[in-house]
């Protein structure tokens, strides 16, 4: 053999191995068997080395032509089995039957509890919900003290309770009033404060107590009738409606303080 | 508590209670086993050469039914339905080789959902009129690992190559390259293409591949 056919032959073998090597380098990757730092230097080959990315498509290429013709083949043979065995001509139903009939069920009931729910709701508000009408009052009415109301005599110290009671600090007014009965029991105005601060703070019987004590006095506008009539409708307690309706005719019938809200809402309960 | 409170309550509940019979439920499907025979295919599947094969037509032949489906359902000619129900099949048993099948559904149901997303496929592809369209890659598509990067070089030059060519040049590479290849891209491992075509090692399979892969490569570049 000559020398140039050797070098030839040689140069092949090289050629050839380095071929090899870089297939399997790429089969590598594609097994999952290279780690994961020659993961990343493969990648960045096949952007900086437009060879290798042309070896990489290719060997994909290859194994997709591969795969058609597999396809091919397996057709071939399932037609020859579709001809062994023929595809009943019936047509099944394909479409899963899934068990949801509980679910249904679960819809159907979350419909009609919705629908229940919207009823009774709305039958309450055009009843008239005692709780929320009362509550509604309080927040009107009741929630802050005006400047300047009670007795000019009355004003200093009572003022003082009613800023605490403005502020927030409802446990402070409730002592500063309760102390102010105590030294003058005939002061209604401490009384009625009083009231109205228990009812804020949610102390049902207290305030029902100071509303009584309220209506005993002979004032020329005594809301104690009507203040014991919004406490009870806000407490709402088994009985306290019937009550409250009681009072609120009361009040109406002697037009005493409150008497035309007494109407409205007697209709509504 | 308030009426409004009360019912509130109870609403929630309710839901709350609906909820978890749906999750008992739904981890009843996860944790149902499939029936007997499907099983009995699945593993057929998953082994080698003859015991592959019959799971294969097992497989086929159960549900051959679906290419009526496709006649009456889909109004496809029969020619178009079979290869819709072929296709599926062949795509099933990939993933089931592979073991991607993961029996959250039974295996009725699942082959239905390819069949049916297949059918859809071919709408699109008809209704665009483009041979070939970039589909989502899936995870089993061995460029789906490559990096973004990659991805897109890689796809490009790939769209270069004549498949039809590279086809032929697969029956001209010669018979035992072309069935390794065949092998290799039904996703035989290297040792199971050693015990089918009687090689001595998966080793030798292998350095046998690459070369049958060069070859092809050469041929190919010589057109």
């Amino acid at each position: 053999m000559s020398g140039e056919t050797e070098t030839v032959i040689s140069f092949n073998l090289t050629q050839l191995k380095q071929m090899e090597n870089i297939l399997e380098n790429i089969d590598a990757y594609f097994s999952e068997t290279l780690s994961a730092e020659e993961r990343k230097d493969f990648e960045r080959k096949v952007v900086e080395d437009k060879n290798f990315a042309e070896q990489v498509a290719f060997y994909l290429s290859a194994r997709e032509a591969a795969k058609e013709e597999v396809a091919l083949q397996k057709k071939e043979w399932f037609r020859q089995l579709l001809k062994e065995n023929p595809a009943t001509g019936k047509v099944k139903h394909l479409v899963p039957v899934r068990r949801i009939g509980i679910y249904r069920l679960a819809a159907a009931a979350s419909v009609i509890g919705l629908l229940f729910l919207g009823w009774y709701l709305f039958f309450n508000e055009a009843k008239g919900n005692p709780e929320k009408m009362a509550s509604e009052y309080f927040d009107k009415e009741l929630k802050n003290f005006s400047v300047g109301m009670g007795k000019i005599e009355q004003q200093d110290s009572i003022k003082r309770g009613e800023n605490l009671y403005n502020d927030g600090k409802l446990v402070e007014a409730a002592q500063y009033f309760e102390t102010m009965i105590q030294r003058n029991g005939s002061d209604d105005e401490a009384i009625k404060d009083a009231g109205i601060t228990q009812l804020a703070l949610g102390n049902y019987e207290s305030a029902l107590s100071y509303f009584k004590k309220l209506e005993k006095f002979q004032l020329v506008s005594n809301p104690g009738l009507f203040y014991q009539a919004v406490t009870l409708m806000k407490r709402n307690q088994p009985n306290d409606i019937e009550l409250a309706k009681q009072l609120l005719n009361q009040v109406r019938d002697r037009k005493l303080e409150g008497s035309e809200i007494a109407e409205q809402w007697l209709k509504k309960l | 508590m308030c009426q409004l409170e009360t019912t509130k309550a109870i609403l929630i509940s309710f839901f709350i209670f609906i909820n978890l019979q749906k999750e008992a439920a739904h981890v009843n499907i996860i944790n149902r086993p499939l029936p007997i025979d499907e099983r009995e295919i699945i593993d057929s599947i998953q082994q080698n050469g003859a015991e592959r094969k019959k799971g294969e037509e097992r497989l086929f032949n159960r549900y051959s039914y679906f290419i009526q489906e496709g006649i009456y359902k889909y109004f496809l000619s029969e020619e178009d339905s079979f290869d819709l129900y072929s296709d599926t099949i062949i795509s099933a048993i990939e993933k089931i080789a592979k073991g991607t099948f993961e029996g959250r559904s039974t295996l009725k149901t699942w082959l239905y959902q390819i069949f049916h997303n297949k059918y859809v496929d071919l709408l699109r592809k008809r209704t665009t009129n483009k041979s070939s369209i970039h589909q989502t890659l899936s995870i089993s598509d061995p460029l789906f690992q490559v990096a973004d990067s990659s991805k897109t070089i890689i796809q490009e030059l790939m769209d270069k190559t004549d498949r039809a060519v590279l086809r032929q040049k697969l029956i001209e590479v010669g018979e035992n390259c072309r069935k390794m290849l065949m092998f290799w891209a039904d996703g035989y491992s290297d040792k199971e293409i050693a015990v089918a075509m009687e090689y001595k090692s998966s080793d030798v399979v292998k350095t046998t591949r690459l070369r049958c892969l060069e070859k092809l490569r050469q041929l190919y570049h010589s057109t």
